[in-house]
C-alpha cells in the first residue's frame, strides 16, 4: 500500500477555483475521507489524485514519485465511480477481471485471481450475470471487485454509497471498513454524508469553497470544529451558533438577549463579539433560576428513541436533542443551560475557532485565534 | 339542467376527438396507398403473364414467373446481386469505421478548431454530391479505378451522416465507463475497442444497416463509375432498356429482386433501427 501527498494542488476552471491549495499527507494504511457540501471541490480533488483531471498548480505524490502527470492506467491506484460504472456487456467476472486482461495477465492467472476476490466479496454465484441483472447492492460490490483484483497501490472512492438505500449502505459501510482493517488498504474516499465519514474514517479532511476547512480524526472534528462552516456541517441537527459577547465578569460569560452562560474561565479580558456555539445533545432542561438560555419551543421532532425540540432563544434558533420524552411541547418556555466544557466560540468576523485553553491545538488546519485578541 | 348540459359538452368534445382521429387515419391511410402503390405495381407487372405487362387490371391473374426465368436468362443476376452485396456491406463498414473514429475523436477530446473541424466534417453532407462528383471522377480515372468496384467504394467511405450520428450517441456515453476504463489500465485505443464498441452495438447495427441500404440502392454514382460493365444489380436494370423499348417484364422481375434483400433486413431489424434514430435524437 502506498502513501499519497498532495503539495499545494489547485485546480481552477475559467474563474472558478475549484481546489485552492491543498496540501494533504495520507498516510499508508489510512482511510482518509473527504467531506463537504456539494460544489466543495472533493470530487475534483479525488479526480486529480486519480489523474482523471489535470491540476492548475501543485504536486501529487505517490509514495516518492511525482505523479502529477503519469496518465491514470499507470499510477497504481483503483477507483470506486458513483455509478459503480460497470461495463455492461460483459458479465460479473469479466468485469472483475477487466484490469487484469488490460494488464495482459496470463487467463489462468485472472480466473484464479477473478474467483478469489469473488469468494471475498461473496459474488462466486453472481460470475455469469451481467451488471443489469444484479441489485444496487451488488453492482457496488462487483465495482469494489474490479478495484481489489489489481492490489493496488491505493483505493480512491467517489461516493460509493450514495445510490444504496439506508439499510444496504449501512450494511456495506460495515463491509469497506472491514475490508480497509484486513487489507491495510490506503483509501481516499469522497462523501458528502457525515455519518459515512464519522463512522469510516480514520481521518476526516472538511472541505468547503475548495479549501481545507479542517483536517482530524472524527472525535477531533466533531468535539473540536476548526471553524463555524466544520460545527454548522457535522451533527444532526448540526452544533447550535448564537452570536453573543464575551465578556469578564468575575469569570468570563457570553452573553446575548435571553443568554447569559458562564464560559469556566476566570479570566479577565475587554467586551468582544464572539459566535456561541453549543451542541444540541450538550443542552439540558434546568429550573427557571438555573436557565443560562431562555426560549420557548417552536416545535418538537420525534426521531424514535430521541426528540429534538426547536426553540427560539432571543432572535437565535436553538435545537436540544435528548433522550424520548425531552418534556418539551411547542409553546411551552424551555430553560436550557449546558456544562462550560462543551461550549464552543468562534470569532464571529474570521468564523475560525477561537482557543480558550492554554495550549493550542495543532491538529487544526489553521492555528485558533486566541480569544483576547481584538475583535 | 346543468348535468346535461355537461354531458352534451363532454359527448360534443368526445365526437370532435374521434372525428379528428379517424380524419388522421384516412390521411395517412391515403398517403400509404400513395407511397405502397408504385412498388405493388412494380411486383404485380412482374409476376403477370408476357402478353399481360401493360394489362391494367389490378389483380395479377394468371400469375407467371416467365419475366423471372427471362430476366435470369439475359442477365447474370447472381453475380450482379454478389458484387452489389460486397459494395454495399464494404462501403457500410468503411463508413462505420470512419464515422466511429471520427465521433471518437469529437466526443471524447478537447482539442484545438475542434468545432470548426466537426462543422467542416459535418457540413460535407450539404455539398451536393454533383459537386464532388467529377473531381471523384477523374481522380478515379488517374488512379485507374474507373469500372471497378474499389472504385464505387472508395470515394464514399466517409459518411457525414454516420459521424453525426454516432458523435451524438457518444455524447451521451456515461462518462465514468470511459474514466473507469481509464483507471482500469486500458489506453484510449483500447477503450475505444473494449468498452464503446460492444456498448454502442446496437446503435452501430442499426447505423450500419441504414448505410447498407443506402449503398445497396444507390445507382448514379456506380452508373458513373462502372459505365462499361453492368456488375452492381441497379446497373443491370439497365440491360433491359433498350433503344426500341423497355422489356418491362425482366425488368420488373430484377427491380423487384432487387428490392427484396433490403425489404427483408428492414422488416428483421427494424425496431433496432427506429430505437437507434429515436434514441441518437433525444440524447
Amino acid at each position: 500500500m502506498s502513501r499519497i501527498r498532495l503539495e499545494g494542488l489547485t485546480r481552477r476552471f475559467g474563474a472558478v477555483t475549484a481546489v485552492d491549495d491543498v496540501w494533504l499527507d495520507v498516510a499508508d494504511g489510512e482511510f482518509l475521507v473527504l467531506l463537504g457540501p456539494s460544489g466543495c471541490g472533493k470530487s475534483t480533488l479525488l479526480r486529480m489524485i486519480a489523474g482523471l483531471l489535470g491540476p492548475t498548480g501543485g504536486r501529487v505524490l505517490l509514495d516518492d514519485t511525482d505523479i502529477t502527470h503519469t496518465p491514470p492506467r499507470e499510477r497504481d491506484l483503483a477507483m470506486v465511480f458513483q455509478s459503480y460504472a460497470l461495463y455492461p456487456h460483459l458479465s460479473v467476472a469479466r468485469n472483475i477481471g477487466f484490469p487484469l486482461r488490460a494488464r495482459r495477465l496470463r487467463k489462468d492467472a485472472i480466473r484464479t485471481k477473478v474467483d478469489e476476490v469473488a469468494a471475498v466479496l461473496d459474488l462466486t454465484e453472481l460470475l455469469a450475470r451481467k451488471p443489469k441483472e444484479l441489485s444496487g447492492g451488488q453492482r457496488q460490490r462487483v465495482a469494489l471487485g474490479r478495484a481489489l483484483v489489481r492490489d493496488p497501490g491505493a483505493f480512491l472512492m467517489d461516493e460509493p454509497l450514495s445510490n444504496l438505500d439506508a439499510k444496504l449502505r449501512s450494511s456495506t459501510r460495515a463491509e469497506i471498513s472491514g475490508l480497509h482493517q484486513r487489507l491495510g488498504a490506503t483509501v481516499v474516499y469522497v462523501t458528502h454524508d457525515q455519518v459515512e465519514a464519522m463512522t469510516m474514517a480514520t481521518r476526516i479532511v472538511l472541505l468547503d469553497h475548495g479549501k481545507l476547512e479542517q483536517v482530524g480524526t472524527p472525535e477531533e472534528v466533531y468535539d473540536r470544529p476548526a471553524s463555524t462552516f466544520v460545527a454548522g456541517f457535522l451533527g444532526s441537527p448540526p452544533m447550535n451558533l448564537v452570536p453573543a459577547t464575551a465578556e469578564s465578569r468575575g469569570t468570563l460569560r457570553a452573553h446575548a438577549t435571553d443568554l447569559d452562560i458562564d464560559l469556566g474561565i476566570p479570566a479577565e479580558m475587554p467586551a468582544r463579539p464572539v459566535i456561541l456555539g453549543v451542541r444540541p445533545e450538550h443542552l439540558r432542561l434546568t429550573t427557571p433560576e438555573d436557565a443560562a438560555l431562555r426560549g420557548v419551543v417552536r416545535t418538537v421532532e420525534n426521531l424514535g428513541s430521541e426528540e429534538v425540540a426547536h426553540c427560539l432563544v432571543g432572535d437565535a434558533r436553538v435545537c436540544v436533542r435528548g433522550p424520548r420524552p425531552l418534556g418539551l411541547r411547542a409553546g411551552d418556555p424551555a430553560h436550557l443551560t449546558a456544562a462550560p466544557e462543551t461550549l464552543h466560540l468562534f470569532d464571529p468576523d474570521s468564523g475560525r475557532r477561537l482557543a480558550w485553553q492554554p495550549t493550542p491545538d495543532p491538529a487544526a488546519a489553521e492555528p485558533e485565534v486566541p480569544l483576547g485578541s481584538p475583535a | 339542467m346543468t348535468t346535461e348540459g355537461a354531458v352534451d359538452v363532454e359527448q360534443s368534445v368526445g365526437e370532435g376527438s374521434r372525428l379528428r382521429t379517424v380524419g388522421g387515419h384516412a390521411v395517412l391511410i391515403v398517403l400509404s396507398v400513395v407511397c405502397v402503390f408504385p412498388i405493388y405495381w412494380l411486383y404485380a407487372t412482374s409476376l403477370r403473364a408476357p402478353g399481360d405487362v401493360y394489362s391494367l387490371s389490378v389483380l395479377p391473374w394468371p400469375l407467371s414467373l416467365e419475366h423471372y426465368a427471362d430476366a435470369f436468362a439475359k442477365a447474370d443476376i447472381l453475380r450482379m446481386l454478389i458484387n452489389t452485396t460486397i459494395v454495399a456491406v464494404l462501403t457500410a463498414l468503411g463508413q462505420l469505421l470512419v464515422g466511429l473514429l471520427a465521433a471518437y475523436a469529437f466526443a471524447g477530446w478537447k482539442f484545438r478548431f475542434q468545432k470548426l473541424l466537426y462543422l467542416m466534417f459535418v457540413g460535407t453532407w450539404l455539398v451536393p454530391f454533383q459537386v464532388t462528383m467529377m473531381p471523384n471522377y477523374v481522380l478515379l480515372s488517374r488512379l485507374d479505378l474507373l469500372n471497378t468496384l474499389a472504385g464505387v467504394i472508395v470515394p464514399t467511405l466517409c459518411s457525414a451522416l454516420g459521424v453525426l450520428m454516432l458523435r451524438q450517441h457518444l455524447l451521451g456515453f456515461p462518462k465514468e465507463l470511459l474514466e473507469a476504463a481509464r483507471m482500469d489500465g486500458r489506453s484510449s485505443w483500447g477503450i475505444l475497442w473494449t468498452v464503446v464498441v460492444p456498448t454502442l452495438r446496437p446503435v452501430l447495427a442499426a447505423l450500419g444497416i441504414l448505410l447498407a441500404i443506402t449503398a445497396w440502392n444507390e445507382y448514379f454514382w456506380p452508373a458513373l463509375v462502372l459505365q462499361r460493365s453492368n456488375d452492381v444489380v441497379q446497373l443491370g436494370l439497365r440491360s433491359f432498356m433498350g433503344t426500341e423499348g423497355n422489356d418491362w417484364g425482366p425488368l420488373m422481375a430484377t427491380a423487384g429482386l432487387t428490392c427484396l434483400p433490403v425489404f427483408l433486413l428492414y422488416m428483421v431489424l427494424q425496431r433496432h433501427i427506429v430505437n437507434a434514430f429515436v434514441r441518437s435524437g433525444l440524447k
